[in-house]
């Protein structure tokens, strides 16, 4: 589904101090860019932009923070030879359901998903205690009473791309459903629709470790006082 | 999906260090290697504090130096390696520096029969009590997905949740107290003065102790070996 076009946008940056913002993501994965595939390799997606541009939505209760507008970059890093590459504009936003514990780059041509998130649902992430911080901030969002089973670290780590925070959570690169194959989740495929265009030739990512690459995401802001 | 749950991650690994049978024989042809450890997280460097840093640990030296080790009961197998040059790099915001860990306190060690692999440390009076958590170490995650290739002898890239845990393991099943003790009380030593790396961001049982040994931290890091890497200046 394009853009928002499912979600009723009820706020635009209310409230939100414009400045820069930088988000990125770090995650061990697998796929191409160029002619160059690559396996478990370090990928580092950044998306800069600013928080002006922050669009602050909710959809049946679910809050939803997005920005679309900013620049991309993916660089790789495999055996010690890094490649980077601008993602050519138009293709990829960034995304954060606070509630359902999914925050990453999407895009326009598969969702927000896709090429790289932090995917926390049931069967991968159970109900209780969460074990990464995308996960333990949606169970503060709805149940504030568990505040006891995080340190206090945890629970003063915005949630929301407005201010410097540090989410960390599975890794979902894949731009099909995952599989269930011998008890291991596979990414069955990358389809065309998959290949985000950059200077360097086409980009995309098959996460190949069945869900078990764990990643963080960092937004950095020029008030980042430390 | 190889986890290790009811194993001690990187537990084996203080008890190898001070009685395991060391093997060196298994020497292919020596290179360089570098190995680095990236986490966003809080630290101290000569009495400057950082919030949510970007941390990131490297150990050079040579693939000839890494040793396979095996505790005496057989129980545990890994890889180690303690002669190379340590520095940690800071970056958090406009801020950055670096510092050179003085010699024989940061080592490299992977455990291969329960899953972690990290930079431990010499801490205590004389440098004696080996901590195989502390400043930075990975388990659960790609770490254990990929143990049977896991080698400090090869390139590769793992992911997985990064502690900083001066009294790792920390559940009781497998000697700990539940608790990471406070890393202030042992820094270690930098050209740039005192080095002290804390875990912030955990998950605890009902009863306040850390959720287990893999997701007591619920940090995550990345650890990457390069081998033929060009040794920094």
């Amino acid at each position: 589904m394009r853009r928002s076009a499912c979600l009723l946008a009820l706020a635009l940056s209310g409230g939100i101090h414009a400045e820069p913002v930088t988000y990125t993501f770090y995650a061990v994965t697998d796929g191409a860019l160029g002619t160059q595939g690559f396996s478990e390799s370090t990928v580092r997606l950044q998306f800069r932009g600013d928080t002006q541009d922050l669009v602050k939505q909710t959809a049946t209760g679910v809050l939803v923070y997005r920005m679309d507008r900013g620049d991309a970059s993916v660089t790789v890093t495999s055996g010690g030879v890094t490649k980077t590459a601008r993602i050519t504009a138009g293709q990829v936003y960034v995304y954060y359901d606070v509630l359902n514990a999914l925050v990453g780059i999407g895009s326009y041509a598969v969702g927000p998903g896709y090429p790289l998130s932090l995917n926390c649902p049931a069967y991968r992430c159970p109900t209780g205690t969460a074990i990464y911080t995308v996960g333990a901030l949606a169970d503060l969002t709805s149940n504030p009473g568990d505040s006891t089973r995080y340190s206090h670290a945890v629970s003063r780590l915005p949630a929301t791309l407005a201010k410097p925070t540090l989410l960390t959570g599975p890794v979902s690169a894949c731009a099909v459903p995952y599989l269930l194959v011998n008890f291991i989740y596979t990414c069955p495929y990358a389809p065309a629709t998959a290949m985000l265009q950059t200077d360097a030739g086409g980009f995309y990512l098959q996460d190949m470790q069945g869900f078990e690459g764990k990643g963080m995401f960092v937004v950095d802001t020029d008030s980042d006082g430390d | 999906m190889k986890r290790f749950r009811s194993f001690c991650g990187l537990a084996g690994l203080a008890i190898a260090c001070s009685l395991a049978s060391v093997d060196a024989t298994a020497q292919a042809v020596a290179q360089s290697v570098k190995y680095t450890g990236l986490v966003y997280t809080d630290v101290s460097l000569g009495g400057e504090r950082y919030h949510n840093a970007q941390v990131r640990i490297t150990f050079v030296g040579s693939t000839g130096d890494v040793q396979d080790f095996t505790t005496p009961d057989g129980s545990v197998s890994g890889q180690q390696i303690f002669k190379g040059h340590a520095a940690v790099s800071i970056k958090s915001g406009r801020r950055e520096v670096t510092a050179k860990f003085f010699p024989n306190q940061v080592s490299v060690s992977a455990d291969l029969t329960n899953g972690g692999v990290g930079f431990g440390a010499y801490l205590g009076p004389g440098q004696t009590n080996y901590v195989p958590a502390y400043p930075l170490a990975f388990d659960s995650g790609t770490v254990n997905f990929n143990l049977g290739s896991l080698t400090l002898r090869g390139s590769g890239d793992y992911s997985g949740h990064a502690w900083s845990c001066i009294t790792f393991p920390v559940t009781p099943y497998n000697g700990g107290n539940g608790h990471c003790a406070d890393p202030s009380s042992s820094p270690l030593k930098t050209d740039k003065g005192d080095f002290v790396i804390r875990q912030p961001y955990n998950a605890f049982n009902p009863d306040g102790t850390l959720y287990d040994d893999y997701d007591g931290s619920i940090n995550i890091g990345i650890f990457t070996v390069v081998v033929g890497a060009t040794p920094d200046p």
